[in-house]
């Protein structure tokens, strides 16, 4: 378990150990998995960012530089917190990338119109998704200029 | 303006004034003083074809003809209230037929009442002519009635012409008889009684010119008696004076005198220088003759060497005692001396008068053609008389005339004729200058022609009236069957399937009979087969009824059924997409992992590892990619049968041009020759099309690369009416023998060493084309290349 305060620039919510570690494995690669958190499900990544349950003692006002969100996830999916980050004021501005298996239309068309800010879809050759995912969190780590 | 419109409005109307006022004007004397009169035919016709106010301006100019024509303007009042009379019942009648009924009607109920007003009352007319002239315009009313209508019928092309505004006008058979018939009786009636009345008229004046002649001569040898008789007691007197010298006043010669001349008043015996002789009677002491002893007789007397005639008037007004002298000169003494009788002209007038009847009028004229004697004694004597003068002079035979005088104000015509006299003027045999004019008064014989007049008028009545009856009985006769006819038989058909009895009228005429028999044995038949087609009708649709209840429930059953099958296939299809999805997410989960932590392994142990060890990792790692390649064609497969088709038109040319242009690399454009080219445009689904032109393309391109100079065509034509597609290489082809399973979902003909491919891309082809109703057929020969063809019939 993190600390509540500890300076989190990367959340990754995926329920997969196996794409976890794929991702944490790119980003690593990238130097980029310093502060990163991990959170397995949905409704975890929920009780985070708006600080309740077992982060209620976290400062909200700290907020990661990109969340890197798995869609179909056991309790809630990717979708639900997505729209919830959305459709609240406080939340709206974190940058999310959906990093998903799925190429189905209707989730790229639904994440979008959510307010997602990418979709990336996990490729199955390594390289592909190493190549993938270090781009991705390059981009909004580095090279995005988010609002103070 | 239309000439059709202005002759049916204007000109025709004005053709019908203009021809009753003709008609008025050349009318036939039925009797004399009684005319025919035609123009209330047209007043008729005006009436029927151009209502009551045309009517009536046609009546009044016909009518006021009649002012000149008779001399007065009452028949102008009755024959205008005619035209009211007839127009406003016509109002009433839409088919304008009883024209005849309203003319009978309308004399003896206004006409004729008016005719004894004006004549009896107002003209002081004999009863008698009344009666004529009511009689007589009551028959010219009823018979131009009936010759208006049968001009009516006679020419039906005119009056349907007038009629066209108003629909068309048919006589019905009863009004087509009823006037034949009145036609046929009355015309012929009328001529007859015009024949007859002229021979009538003739027989009568003849008979007057007969008794003239008789007169005159009964006047002419009278007035011959009295002067040869005073001649002769003249020429005595001159001879008793002249040989036995004898006084004329002794006494016996008086006695003789007195006896054979007595009219003769004075008798003397004069020189030629006017001195007088002798006189008779002796005792006359007037001074009568040295009073006519005017110089003007002197020298007649002295210049004559025969008796002669001379007019004296004792009065210088010459109102009374004319007298007239007859001189003889004789010779007393070797003197010439004259004898002059002196006969007061009253004496000769009532003379005159005796031998003729009172009413007989005769007027003794000397040479001057001055009044000597008249049976009138209004008549001036000794004045010039013309009875010419004031009236009007038919010429008959032997010089007699008929005189109608002009009378005082207005008189009828009738009541001119009873006023008229038949003249004659003889001269007096051997008396030249002495004209005797005699004449009878028409009104004697009068009475008597009229009496003739008014039976024959009667009898025409009662013949019209009779031939009225008549045709109406007979055309009733004939018609009422027909019309009886006509109205059981409207509305037949109906009639007939109600299934009321048919009840035809009987008829005693054969034809009618015959008729009405056969027409019951058609509407027996008829009757009979309306039944059996509407049992059978009834039949058919109650057959048509259980039919289309059996359809409905078939229907009904079918759509439950459709209704079923849908559920079934979109739940099979919710299956479908759900199982997509879960392969979507979960089965490259796995992939990804074996792929991922393979490849970790040969990052991080491949120092650990042998060739052979690397080599068995890498095999996992490649099936893994295949593996998730095979996913992803079958995803691709599985939407593109299930997405709804998006219509719309697809220019083909475009279309394959852009997919050429996206797969041709700088590899690919250096090899091959890939041409496109013309082709129209399609109807389809754009996304979808263009994946088959990528499938078909890109095949083409993986199986042609291989050989030198590859070429590539793509292109379309037309075959039977159907634009065909195709995209046609050189490449490496395959065997027909195989071409079947060609487009099955993961056929492969070729070797995954030689050519890439997971085997989905014909197959999803396929789907596409037939799902757009089309056809796709692939055509080869090994190594020689082949030709893959499509259509899209949409």
């Amino acid at each position: 378990m993190v600390h509540d305060n500890e300076i989190v620039e990367i959340l990754l919510v995926e329920d997969n150990p196996n794409d976890a570690e794929l991702t944490m494995r790119a980003l690593k690669k990238s130097r980029l998995a310093n502060n990163l958190l991990w959170l397995k499900d949905g409704a975890e990544a929920l009780d985070y960012i708006f600080s309740k349950g077992a982060y209620e003692n976290r400062n909200m006002d700290i907020v990661p530089k990109v969340i890197l969100l798995d869609l179909k996830m056991p309790k809630v999916d990717g979708i639900e917190v997505l729209s919830k980050l959305k459709s609240d004021e406080r939340t709206k501005v974190i940058p999310v990338v959906v990093l998903t298996s799925s190429k189905e239309e209707p989730d790229i068309k639904k994440c979008y119109s959510l307010g997602a800010n990418s979709y990336i879809v996990k490729p199955v050759d390594f390289e592909k998704f190493i190549t993938a995912v270090s781009q991705i969190s390059l981009y909004w780590l580095l090279t995005n200029h988010p609002p103070r | 303006m239309n000439i059709k419109i202005a002759f049916k409005r204007i000109l025709f109307p004005m053709l019908l004034i203009v021809l009753s006022v003709l008609g008025n004007l050349y009318s036939i004397p039925l009797f004399p003083g009684f005319d025919y009169l035609f123009g209330t035919i047209f007043v008729q016709l005006m009436l029927i074809f151009y209502g009551f106010w045309w009517g009536l301006l046609c009546a009044a100019s016909a009518a006021s003809f009649t002012i000149l024509l008779w001399g007065h303007p009452y028949a102008f009042i009755w024959y205008v209230f005619e035209a009211a009379f007839v127009g406003m019942l016509l109002r009433t009648d839409k088919r304008r037929l009883g024209i005849v009924v309203y003319e009978a009607a309308y004399w003896p109920l206004i006409g004729m009442p008016l005719i004894y007003i004006f004549f009896s009352q107002i003209m002081n007319a004999g009863i008698n002519n009344v009666l004529i002239v009511m009689l007589k315009q009551w028959v010219n009313g009823i018979t131009n009635a009936v010759i208006a209508l049968v001009l009516i019928y006679i020419a039906p092309g005119l009056s349907a012409y007038l009629h066209s505004d108003k629909g068309r006008f048919y006589p019905s058979i009863k009004n087509i008889l009823f006037s034949l018939l009145s036609i046929l009786v009355i015309i012929p009636s009328i001529a007859v009684m015009s024949f007859y009345g002229r021979y009538q008229k003739n027989v009568s004046e003849s008979r007057i010119v007969d008794d003239v002649r008789n007169l005159s001569e009964r006047y002419t040898s009278a007035v011959d008696n009295i002067i040869d008789r005073y001649s002769a007691v003249v020429a005595l007197a001159a001879s008793l004076d002249s040989t036995m010298n004898l006084r004329l006043n002794n006494a016996v010669a008086s006695e003789n005198i007195k006896r054979t001349a007595p009219g003769l008043s004075y008798l003397f015996v004069i020189e030629k220088n006017g001195k007088l002789i002798d006189v008779y009677p002796d005792n006359k002491t007037d001074d009568f003759i040295p009073k006519s002893l005017t110089p003007d007789f002197i020298k007649h007397i002295s210049e004559a060497d025969k008796p002669f005639l001379y007019e004296f008037s004792s009065f210088p007004d010459k109102s009374s005692d004319l007298w007239t002298f007859l001189a003889e000169p004789i010779k007393i003494k070797k003197n010439k001396v004259f004898v002059v009788g002196a006969i007061n002209i009253n004496f000769v007038s009532n003379l005159l008068k005796n031998i003729s009847a009172s009413n007989e009028t005769f007027v003794l004229l000397n040479k001057d053609r001055r009044v000597l004697a008249s049976s009138n004694s209004n008549i001036k004597l000794f004045e010039p008389y013309d009875f010419l003068n004031s009236g009007e002079i038919v010429s008959k035979d032997y010089g007699v005339y008929h005189f109608i005088p002009k009378g005082d104000g207005i008189v009828p015509l009738i009541e001119r004729y009873k006023r008229s006299i038949f003249v004659r003027e003889t001269a007096v045999p051997g008396h030249a200058g002495l004209w005797i004019i005699c004449s009878v008064p028409f009104a004697d014989y009068q009475a008597s022609i009229y009496k003739g007049y008014i039976s024959s008028l009667a009898i025409m009545m009662a013949l019209i009236l009779f031939a009225l009856l008549l045709s109406l009985t007979v055309s009733r006769t004939v018609s009422r069957p027909l019309a009886d006819l006509s109205l059981k038989t409207t509305d037949l058909p109906n009639k007939l399937l109600t299934g009321s009895v048919l009840t035809l009228p009987s008829s005693r005429v054969s034809e009618f009979s015959a008729l009405m028999e056969n027409f019951r044995i058609m509407a027996d038949s008829l009757s009979e087969k309306f039944r059996e087609i509407k049992h059978t009708n009834e039949n058919l649709e109650h057959i048509v009824l259980e039919r289309t209840r059996e359809i409905k429930e078939l229907n009904e059953e079918l759509e439950q059924r459709v209704i079923q099958r849908t559920k079934e296939l979109e739940y099979a299809n919710n299956e479908l997409e759900a199982f997509s999805y879960t392969v979507s997410h979960d089965l490259r989960a796995p992939l990804r992992a074996i792929e991922g932590y393979s490849a970790m392994v040969s990052e991080d142990y491949s120092d650990k590892l042998d060739d052979e060890g690397r080599r068995y990792l890498n095999t996992i790692r490649a099936n893994a990619i295949k593996m998730s390649d095979l996913i992803d064609d079958m995803l691709s497969f599985s939407r593109l049968s299930r997405d709804d088709l998006k219509l719309c038109t697809i220019n083909m040319y475009e279309l394959a041009s852009s997919v050429v242009k996206e797969l041709s690399t700088a590899d690919i454009t250096a090899k091959l020759n890939i041409s496109v080219g013309n082709m129209g445009s399609a109807f389809g689904d754009s996304a979808m099309l263009r994946q088959v032109w990528i499938n078909l393309i890109s095949n083409a391109i993986k199986f042609t690369l291989p050989k030198a100079d590859g070429k590539i065509e793509i292109g379309s034509v037309v075959k039977n009416g159907n634009v065909v597609y195709y995209v046609k290489d050189n490449g490496v082809g395959f065997d027909m023998q195989y071409s079947g399973k060609l487009f099955n979902v993961f056929q492969r003909l070729h070797s995954q060493q030689d050519f890439e491919g997971t085997g989905v891309g014909l197959a999803i082809v396929k789907r596409v084309i037939e799902r757009h109703g089309g056809r796709v057929w692939a055509e080869s020969s090994l190594s020689e290349g082949s030709i893959f063809s499509f259509t899209i019939p949409l």
